[in-house]
């Protein structure tokens, strides 16, 4: 058997996946993934720490969901003591979320872009990433990390002034990311290479129990905004896209779509922006279990914590989204091309740098080679259909 | 084709157009007033090191030799704001600058405050800062002489010289206080 190691290590992640591909040829045959390579044992540091000071732990997991994990995890400790959140929090919530999701579905298509060969579409995306999180060091004091999320409430209020500005970044991403949806549309190359690759079937969607953009681009209706509405989606107006075609360009489209959806949801919450507090006071965190849930860039993000009324968590448990989707790969890459595998792992999103170091075993002469990432990404725009 | 002639558009406009980054260390570029930089004490301080119990990063510490001395290290710190959200006088605030770590010079890589310390008259430990006794003392007002130490370092201040072995008011640290305590309600003798 050919085999085909990507990974294991990347200190960046937090999902470090080792991938072994199994190859015939230029043709993948298996796969085989591991995970747990980078242990950093966030959840038992978070046990040592107070209710107060998690959120800016748990936003470390991921550089670019740093605002899900916080909201899931402080969503989990309202839950146990009751806290009622501002009506403003809420939306707040919302806003800082949104914009989230479009700088990470911005940074993903450039990313896709760069590992097609399609350059323009990378330096594209990230020029209209760039303000977005400029806005995000305007609102929050950082482009990253916003430390946005606090036990009752957020930690900073949208200041007026702030309002003129957001809405002319997001008028500027609605155009060009409607100008993007075209040139992925409507350019064939781009389109060969993403259409009927790594297919996921609805059927096998379900069986693997994928979530966010990889569930939904297979046809599966899922999102937690939707499904079980947490800060304030349940009072604003939004679509979930769905495509059924299951490959990897439908969970580009549907990320695309997504952004477009994204945009009128920051519109409409700050249209509805209410006055108010913005952060509800709690003396202690009684005993109990509590969940969080939240739909992140990538998916359905838990947090789980249990407390036994002490100042700090007597068990804190995270499942992130890349977690849910890292199994369907093992039907999405086999029977494509190896300058295929690139692309059909990157559009589940994980953090890419997981492939920085890919081994090749062809199966017929039990020969194995080990590939950089620059070499792997080499041989998908060579080689790609 | 239309594609065609729109991407070609865009790259003539891109050409044409001057480039999107700055040339960031030739041309300055400042940051919002909102953001969050590194940290630093001022004068309002007054050394109660709440800081330090609430720094997630463990950034902060609290030294008591000579002085007391409360350090931020800048290489730890995560710029989260919770030291000055919390900081019961504003005597510490996050500034807009920034801090290389990776350039050399010792001195730049952290930040100190020093102030003085009241030891305890029976085994010289430190009890807390002057200025946070101070503090505490303007918060409780009358309610300050529950506490024996309270009465005694307000004495202090005030200049009132109370000769050493006729104040029933002694400068004690908790674990001395408790010894005494116990011991004149018969302690040793009761168990």
């Amino acid at each position: 058997m050919p085999v085909i190691p990507i990974g294991p290590f990347h200190p960046a992640l937090k999902e470090p996946e080792f991938f072994k591909l199994y190859v015939k040829g230029e043709q993948v045959v298996g796969v085989d993934i591991r995970i747990g390579w980078v242990h950093r044992g966030i959840e038992k540091l978070s046990e040592g720490l107070t209710f107060e000071q998690i959120p800016f732990l748990v936003e470390r997991i991921c550089g670019i969901c740093s605002n899900v994990h916080p909201l899931c995890y402080v969503q989990a400790v309202e839950d146990i003591a009751q806290i009622e959140v501002p009506d403003r929090a809420r939306y707040i919530r919302v806003i800082i979320a949104e914009l989230e999701r479009i700088h990470s579905h911005l940074l993903w298509l450039g990313v896709a872009g760069h590992l097609i060969g399609f350059d323009t579409l990378l330096m594209w995306a990230w020029k209209y990433r760039e303000p977005v999180l400029d806005l995000f060091e305007l609102m929050t004091g950082n482009r990253q990390n916003y430390a946005m999320q606090a036990v009752g409430g957020v930690r900073y209020d949208i200041k007026p002034e702030h309002v003129p500005k957001i809405l002319e970044v997001l008028k500027t991403v609605e155009k060009e990311t409607k100008k993007a949806v075209g040139m992925v549309e409507g350019d064939p190359v781009t389109k060969k290479r993403l259409e009927g690759i790594g297919l996921l079937t609805t059927e096998q969607a379900r069986d693997f129990c994928v979530v966010g953009p990889t569930a939904r681009g297979s046809g599966l209706k899922i999102d937690v905004r939707r499904d079980d509405p947490y800060a304030a989606y349940g009072e604003l107006s939004f679509d979930v896209p769905v495509y059924t075609s299951g490959d990897n360009l439908a969970r580009v489209l549907v990320r695309m779509d997504e952004l477009l959806q994204s945009v009128e949801l920051v519109r409409q919450a700050l249209d509805g922006l209410p006055r108010g507090e913005i952060r509800a006071e709690f003396k202690e965190v009684p005993p109990g279990e509590g969940i969080g849930r939240a739909e992140a860039p990538r998916g359905e993000d838990i947090h789980y914590v249990k407390t036994d009324g002490r100042n700090t968590p007597f068990r804190h448990k995270i499942r992130a989204p890349t977690y849910a989707n890292l199994p369907a790969l093992s039907v999405m890459l086999p029977n494509y091309t190896l300058a295929d595998a690139v692309i059909t792992l990157g559009s589940i999103d994980p953090c890419f740098s997981c492939t920085e170091r890919v081994a090749v075993v062809d199966v017929r002469t039990g020969k194995k080679r080990h590939l950089s990432e620059e070499e792997l990404v080499e041989i998908s725009r060579k080689h790609g259909a | 084709m239309g594609l065609k002639i729109k991407e070609i558009g865009e790259a003539l406009r891109s050409a044409a157009s001057k480039p999107f980054t700055v040339r960031y260390p030739f041309v300055p570029s400042p940051p919002p007033e909102t953001f969050r930089g590194k940290p630093e004490f001022n004068d309002k301080c007054m050394g109660c090191g709440a800081c330090e119990m609430v720094c997630p990063a463990g950034a902060i510490t609290v030294e008591d030799g000579e002085l007391r001395r409360i350090q931020v290290e800048y290489g730890r710190c995560i710029r989260c704001g919770q030291c000055a959200r919390l900081c019961p006088v504003e005597g510490i605030k996050l500034t807009t600058g920034s801090c290389v770590i990776s350039k050399g010079e010792e001195e730049r890589t952290r930040t100190s405050v020093e102030r003085k310390l009241l030891r305890c008259e029976e085994c010289g430990a430190p009890i807390t800062a002057r200025e946070h006794l101070r503090w505490m003392l303007e918060r409780l007002g009358p309610l300050s002489f529950s506490n024996p130490t309270l009465v005694k370092f307000s004495q202090l201040l005030l200049g009132e010289a109370v000769p050493e072995t006729e104040s029933p008011f002694r400068l004690l640290c908790p674990r001395c206080r408790r010894m005494l305590v116990l011991s004149e309600h018969g302690w040793r003798t009761k168990y």
